[in-house]
Formats: C-alpha cells, sequence, structure tokens
C-alpha cells in the first residue's frame, strides 16, 4: 500500500456509523426487514449473522443507498444515504454479494475505474491499483480481463475496489466466500488493522469462526428481525448458554432448531 | 476520512472511457467475431447514411418551390428516421454504447453524469451516421434550392434530432429494466407501446389525406373519417415529437423561436424523465424477494406432475423453461406488442392493390411478425435462463431433450400469442377452414425456425442478458449487431426451407376449396416436422461436441 498521511484513519470520538431507527422492507406481502432498530458505532468490527433470506442483504443495500425501505430511516455517519447520496458513497465502500464486475476491463483496469469514480486523480489510483493488487495476490493477473478470474479472485478485486478510496465505512456482504486460505489471512490482517485505526467494518458473512475471530460484537437477523445483539459474552448471558459456547450454539439457539429434521430420511438410509 | 472527493464532480471523462472500452473492446475468444459484428455495423450504418442523404436532398430539391410541402416532408422523414433507428436498436438491441448501469450505482456517481455519458456514448457510435446522412442531405438540398437558412439550420437540427432520439432510447431502455419488478408497469407500457405505434400510422395517414386531398378514395379506405377528423386536430402537435422537433426547427419562418423552445424543453423534459427513471432504478436494490409458501406448494405439483410424464425426456425442461419464459418480463412484453399487428394487416388488406389483399400475404406477415418477436429468445436458446445451464450439462439427460424441452416451451407461447392474429381475422370473416390452415402453416413455420435456431444457439452461444434484465448487455456492440443480423438470417433460412410449402399455398389458395387448403397444410406440417427433427438431431449431436465451449461461454460470461 502506498503511504498514507499520518493518522488518516484516525477514529472519530466514538461517533455513530450507522443506525437504523424502524427500518422495515417489505416486498409485496413479504416482509424482508422488519423494524430493524441498531446502531454501530465508528471504529467497530460488526458482524451481522442470519440465516439464508434473513434479510441481511436487503439491509446492506438499504444502508448503501441501494434500495429505498418501506419504512423507518438510515443514518449514515448523521447523513441520510438517500438525501445526500454522494456523501455517503463517498464515505462508504461495498463489496456486495452479487459482485458487480465489468468482467471485459482488466483486474487492474476495474481498480483504476474504481478509484477515479471515486475521485481520485488518476496517478493516485493507478498507484493505488498496483499495491492493491499486489496485497491482494493478483499481482500476476491484473493484466487479465475479469471473465477469466476465479469466483476467489473475482471476490479480492471487488474488495480492492471498495477500499481504494480509504473509505471510513466497509460494507462487507459474504465477502471471503472462494477466496484462497493464505489471501484470507493476508486480507483479515488489513481489515483488522484498517478496524485499529479507526474505520468501521459491517461485515455480514455465514462463517461463524470468522465472525466470532474478527468482530467485536454482532447481530443475528431471523426473517427480518434482531433475535440476539452484542458481544459474545453479552449474548451468551442473555440466551442462557454456558460460558464456552460457541457463536454457532449461539446462532442456533436464537434463530431455532437446526434444520435438516425426517424430511430427506431417504438420503441416509 | 476517506479520500474519495464526496461531490462527484468530474466522472463524465472517467465514465466515457469505460463505455468505450466496455462497448468496442472484443472477447478474449471470438473475438474476430466481435470484429466482423462491429465493422458489419459501421459499414451498415455508413450505406443507410448515404441512403438517408439521398432521400432528404431529393426532398428538399423536388420541393424547392414548395417551402410548406419541403417542411412537411422534412420533418415527417425524420420522424420516421427515429422509428428506423428505434427498429435497428430493437433488432440489433443495441446499436450505440452502453454498460450495465446498475454496476455503479454503489459508486459516488449522479445520474446526470451516467445519464450524459451514455448519451455522449450513443451519439458517438455508428448508429448516428444515418441521422447525419438526412441532416446533410437537408443542408445540400438547401443550398441547391436556393434557402441558405435552410442549410445553416441543418446542424443544430442534426444535433438537436441526436439528443432527443437516443433520450427517448435510453428512456425506453431504463422504463424496461422497471419491468423486471413491476409486471403491471411492463404490460401498460406495452399497451402505450402498441397504442403509439397505431397512432403513428393513423398520424401517417392523415398526412397522407394532407397531401393527397380529402378526396383521394385510398384515404378513406385507410383511415375512418371521424378518425381522421380527430387525428386532424393532434397534427399541429406532431412537428413537437421527438425526432420531428428537429427538422420542424429547419423549417423555420416566424416559428423559429417557439419551435426552438420546444424543442428544447422535449430534450430538457426528456433528460429530466432519464434521470429519474434511472434514480429509480439506483434505489431499487435488485432484491428478490424471498420464497414464499406458496411457490413451495406450486414445487410439490409439479413433482406430482413429473410421475405421469417422467416418461417423456423433454418434458421436465418444457415444463422449467415454460415456467421460466412465463415470468420473464420481457418476453411476454415483446409477445403483447403482437396486439397491435392485426391493425397492419387491415390497413395493409385496405390497399386497393391485390397483392397485400391476399390470405397468403396476411398469414406470411404475421408469421413473420411473431417470429421476429420470438426471435430474439429463440436463436439464442441456450442463453435462456444461462444460469441454470452448468446444472443441465452436468446431468445425464440427451442433449436432443434439452433442446426439444426448450423449443416445446417457445413454441407454446408462440401458439398462445397466434391466437390473437387468428382470432382477430376469425373475428373479420375468415372461413374456419382457412384459419384451421393459417395455424398448420404457422406450427410448420415455427418447428423449422427452431430448428434452425437450435443450430445457431450451439455454434454461436453468446451470454446475452436481453434488454430488462439488465440495462445492457456485457457483450460487445459488435456482437450484439452481429446476433441482430444472424438472426434474420436464420428466419431467411426458414423461409427457404419452408419454400415448397409457401409455394403450394400461393399457388392453390385461390382455386382450392377450403378442404384441401387444410390437407395442404397438413402435408406442410408433416413436411416441417420432419425437417425440424433432422435438424434437432443435428444440433443436438453437435452440441454434445461442443459442450465445454458452450459451458465456457455462456456460464462463465463473454
Amino acid at each position: 500500500m502506498d503511504e498514507h498521511p499520518e493518522g488518516a484513519w484516525a477514529p472519530r470520538a466514538n461517533g455513530e456509523a450507522v443506525r437504523f431507527d424502524g427500518l422495515t422492507r417489505r416486498f409485496g406481502d413479504h416482509v424482508a426487514v422488519n423494524g430493524l432498530t441498531l446502531t454501530v458505532n465508528e471504529g467497530e468490527f460488526f458482524g451481522f449473522l442470519g440465516p439464508n433470506g434473513a434479510g441481511k442483504s436487503t439491509t446492506i443495500k438499504m444502508a448503501t443507498g441501494l434500495l429505498r425501505p418501506t419504512s423507518g430511516s438510515i443514518r449514515v455517519f448523521g447523513l441520510d444515504p438517500f438525501a445526500r447520496p454522494m456523501d455517503v458513497k463517498g464515505r462508504t465502500g461495498l463489496v456486495p454479494e452479487e459482485l458487480a464486475l465489468y468482467e471485459r476491463l482488466t483486474g487492474f483496469e476495474a481498480l483504476t475505474f474504481a478509484g477515479r469514480l471515486y475521485g481520485l486523480d488518476e496517478m493516485t489510483a493507478k498507484h493505488r491499483a498496483v499495491d492493491l493488487l499486489a496485497w491482494l495476490g493478483l499481482e500476476e493477473d491484473g493484466g487479465k480481463l475479469i471473465v477469466d478470474y476465479s469466483t476467489g479472485m473475482k471476490k479480492k478485486t471487488a474488495l480492492g475496489c471498495a477500499v481504494i478510496h480509504r473509505p471510513r465505512l466497509l460494507f462487507l456482504d459474504e465477502p471471503f466466500s472462494g477466496i484462497d486460505p493464505l489471501a484470507l489471512k493476508g486480507i483479515k490482517e488489513v481489515l483488522q488493522q484498517m478496524v485499529r485505526e479507526g474505520v468501521t467494518i459491517f461485515f455480514s458473512s455465514h462463517v461463524m469462526e470468522l465472525v466470532e475471530r474478527l468482530c467485536t460484537r454482532v447481530a443475528i437477523l431471523h426473517r427480518g428481525e434482531i433475535h440476539a445483539l452484542g458481544t459474545l459474552a453479552e449474548m451468551r448471558t442473555t440466551l442462557g448458554l454456558a460460558d464456552d459456547a460457541t457463536l454457532e450454539d449461539v446462532f442456533v439457539k436464537a434463530v431455532g432448531e437446526p434444520l435438516g429434521g425426517d424430511e430427506a430420511a431417504w438420503l441416509t438410509e | 476520512m476517506a479520500d474519495g472527493v464526496t461531490a462527484a464532480r468530474g466522472r463524465l471523462g472517467v465514465l466515457l472511457r469505460l463505455h468505450f472500452l466496455l462497448t468496442w473492446r472484443p472477447r478474449k475468444q471470438g473475438g474476430a467475431a466481435d470484429w466482423a459484428g462491429g465493422l458489419l455495423l459501421v459499414l451498415l450504418s455508413g450505406f443507410a447514411g448515404l441512403m438517408a442523404f439521398g432521400v432528404s436532398l431529393g426532398i428538399t430539391m423536388s420541393a424547392a418551390g414548395q417551402p410548406a410541402a419541403q417542411d412537411l416532408s422534412l420533418w415527417a422523414g425524420a420522424g420516421v428516421l427515429l422509428l428506423f433507428y428505434i427498429l435497428m436498436g430493437s433488432l440489433a438491441e443495441t446499436v450505440a454504447g452502453g454498460i450495465d448501469l446498475s454496476f455503479l450505482f454503489h459508486y459516488p456517481v449522479t445520474q446526470r453524469d451516467m445519464v450524459l455519458s451514455e448519451l455522449i456514448a450513443r451519439i458517438a457510435g455508428p448508429a448516428s451516421l444515418p441521422a447525419l446522412g438526412f441532416f446533410a442531405g437537408c443542408a445540400a438540398g438547401g443550398l441547391w434550392a436556393g434557402r441558405p437558412a435552410l442549410a445553416l439550420a441543418a446542424l443544430p437540427a442534426l444535433l438537436i434530432w441526436l439528443v432527443q432520439a437516443n433520450l427517448l432510447m435510453m428512456a425506453l431502455d431504463y422504463a424496461l429494466f422497471h419491468i423486471r419488478r413491476s409486471r403491471r408497469f411492463g404490460e401498460a407500457l406495452a399497451l402505450a407501446g402498441s397504442a403509439l405505434l397505431i397512432g403513428l400510422i393513423i398520424l401517417q395517414n392523415i398526412m397522407v389525406h394532407y397531401s393527397t386531398g380529402p378526396s383521394s378514395p385510398r384515404t378513406a379506405l385507410w383511415v375512418p373519417d371521424w378518425l381522421s377528423a380527430a387525428g386532424r386536430l393532434l397534427v399541429p402537435l406532431a412537428p413537437l415529437l421527438p425526432g420531428a422537433s428537429a427538422a420542424s426547427w429547419i423549417a423555420g419562418g416566424w416559428a423559429l423561436i417557439p419551435r426552438a423552445g420546444m424543442a428544447g424543453a422535449l430534450i430538457v423534459g426528456l433528460f429530466a424523465a432519464d434521470r429519474l427513471l434511472l434514480l429509480r432504478l439506483a434505489q431499487s436494490g435488485g432484491v428478490e424477494p424471498g420464497r414464499r409458501p406458496k411457490d413451495r406448494a406450486v414445487d410439490r405439483t409439479m413433482a406430482r406432475e413429473w410421475k405421469w410424464a417422467g416418461r417423456f425426456l423433454p418434458w421436465p425442461f418444457f415444463v422449467k423453461d415454460l415456467r421460466y419464459m412465463a415470468r420473464d418480463p420481457l418476453l411476454r412484453t415483446s409477445l403483447l406488442s403482437i396486439v397491435a399487428f392485426p391493425f397492419f394487416v387491415v390497413i395493409m388488406a385496405s390497399e386497393p392493390s391485390g397483392l397485400f389483399a391476399g390470405a397468403w400475404f396476411q398469414h406470411s406477415g404475421f408469421l413473420l411478425f411473431l417470429l421476429l418477436a420470438l426471435s430474439r429468445f429463440a436463436t439464442n436458446n441456450l442463453a435462456i435462463e444461462r444460469s441454470g445451464l452448468g446444472q443441465v450439462l452436468g446431468s445425464p439427460v440427451p442433449r436432443w431433450a434439452v433442446l426439444a424441452g426448450k423449443n416445446m416451451a417457445l413454441m407454446a407461447l408462440f401458439l398462445c400469442v397466434l391466437v390473437v392474429p387468428i382470432g382477430f381475422f376469425v373475428w373479420k370473416g375468415m372461413p374456419p377452414a382457412e384459419a384451421g390452415a393459417a395455424v398448420l402453416t404457422a406450427i410448420a413455420t415455427g418447428a423449422v425456425y427452431l430448428g434452425l435456431a437450435n443450430l445457431m444457439a450451439v455454434l454461436m452461444p453468446v451470454p446475452v442478458a436481453p434488454r430488462g434484465r439488465r440495462l445492457m448487455p456485457q457483450v460487445s456492440g459488435g456482437m450484439m449487431f452481429l446476433l441482430g443480423l444472424l438472426n434474420i438470417v436464420v428466419l431467411a433460412a426458414t423461409e427457404v426451407a419452408l419454400f415448397p410449402l409457401l409455394l403450394g399455398r400461393l399457388a392453390f389458395s385461390d382455386a382450392l376449396s377450403p378442404a384441401p387448403g387444410l390437407l395442404l397444410a397438413l402435408a406442410g406440417v408433416l413436411y416441417g416436422l420432419v425437417l425440424y427433427l433432422l435438424l434437432l438431431a443435428w444440433a443436438s449431436r453437435l452440441m454434445e461436441r461442443r459442450e465445454s465451449a458452450i459451458y465456457e461461454a455462456l456460464v462463465r460470461g463473454g
């Protein structure tokens, strides 16, 4: 990475990074998110867990100004993402679940274009693109078209696009699926370093171990509603679990019994 | 603090570069086809430009002594040019630049910059050549006719036309993308489009009425008097329509300032509409609602159906593709536009010339129209629901069954839509035997067309996301144009393959009584089905051989 000015990522005195207040989103008669109220503070590595269809991606899309809520309010650094979309998008980065990459650009071009779209000048964008390719382990493949990348390489490129402007808040929606363990280790370290320097990360994932290891606080979402919120220790206490209960135990307890009863018993016969 | 400049200024250049790269960069594999398509697009656009030059030059020179008639012809010509532009865009999916704008929605880029960049990219594309030719012809003709003011006005008129036409096309694109989520909106749009088309035809006829005089029997046949009278009230508004307003401005005279004002207002209005539509898109998320209990119940019903139909191998693919296509708003919308078709037939059939009055012509006409409506899906049938293709190719199912299932689904939709014009003809007095023969001919034509379309899909698989699903396909402009042309080639090949059948119908349609005519059509169906089975066997064998290439091209992307 290039040299950052001293204290560029320094946290602001524990302000709110994201605040949802009674956030609701309906699709016809289907309620995807139901009255979500939640605050994520600056400098937090916040985990957002939930089973498939819980409303995680919908929430992230609303927070990033990509989907209007049916009711309720959102504030990102105190700003309404629909009233001041450019200000919010300029301060945040997003790795969406469905990667939004132009496949007929090379990795280097995609990163440079992302930097330019975030308002960096051409030279800075190019320098950072080179740095990011090295950080993500893609320096050998930077000149290849993205269409020829594996899923993991695409994820890495999307992550690079999301951080090239050094956002204050990073939304990661299932960012690590398909990324090899070696690259994952490096990425995790840098993300943790970013958090230490004041960046907020809103991390949605199914991988319990990752969330448990990385996140300072977690929300468990089920059918659009928060079923548990807090640090792991707090959630254990709230749900009446033992001190050695894992996040997976907490998750199962919060959401309900695991799937897989007798419906497909023929599989094991 | 993030480094990104929060006020989103100065992104236009970046977006334009992105447009250019993504529109014209060839794919790694099949780059030659991309280049060939691009070259063809430029050549054909250039040719169309030359023709448009000739037409407008002719108009301005021939009506040199009658400025009023000249001006009327010019704005009508510009309106027709717009229709041609839209039709060309529809056939070739896209004729100018364009990128999937939804990928930019999470960046701090304003809708104004997105609309402006797409507008400039489209104007700079080869599809602008016909308009350039048309207005250059106006200028040359104006100079020849001793009307230098007209020649001077040609350049701003060209700009007005290009801006209006492209903003209109973009508004249609954005609106089509909305129908992904709004069935009612899509269907309303289709009906409004049909109404607009009918309106334009009526308008055209009113113009003929004006130019040939009210006593013309031709006009009286085409348009009922009451409609003509009502339409006459709208004539003053016609020069204000997109496209026509540019040429009406050329007419100049005392009305120059208000007309220029109206043209400008139209541009501002269209630009605002584009921004608004894009903003709505940017804030609509693209999130699919979760599965509902009702959907699960449908799946269980299907599982029961499969038990009895399971012996027929294409059945599961037929059901899958039928369900997929029935839910595809773009397909449904395209087919709905056929509602407008009977009006064309009435207009053609009321032409005094006997050529257009024959039943064989009407049948061929609506068949061609139906196939054109279906061609964007059928000729690329492997790209329909391409995300599911990996699963299909990974399963131990004969490839003919996969293709036949898709064809059956397309044929079912084709026949459903066929009911509209056939019903119309029966209502207008067509004998039932004649109607039956028409349906049988349609089945034969559809079968042969689908057989040929299978071959094209296997030989040239392209991961096209049709309009409405994404803002723009992820395939180069050249490739899209080539696909559009190949669709026409498949249609022409269908006509060639069915030539004996068409010849028979042409020869005997007036001479035979209805029953032998029906028998002839039945023989035609048998001929068509045999041809289809042969083509299906060929395509499925080719598919087995080219499976990895198809998989790579469709599932992995362009």
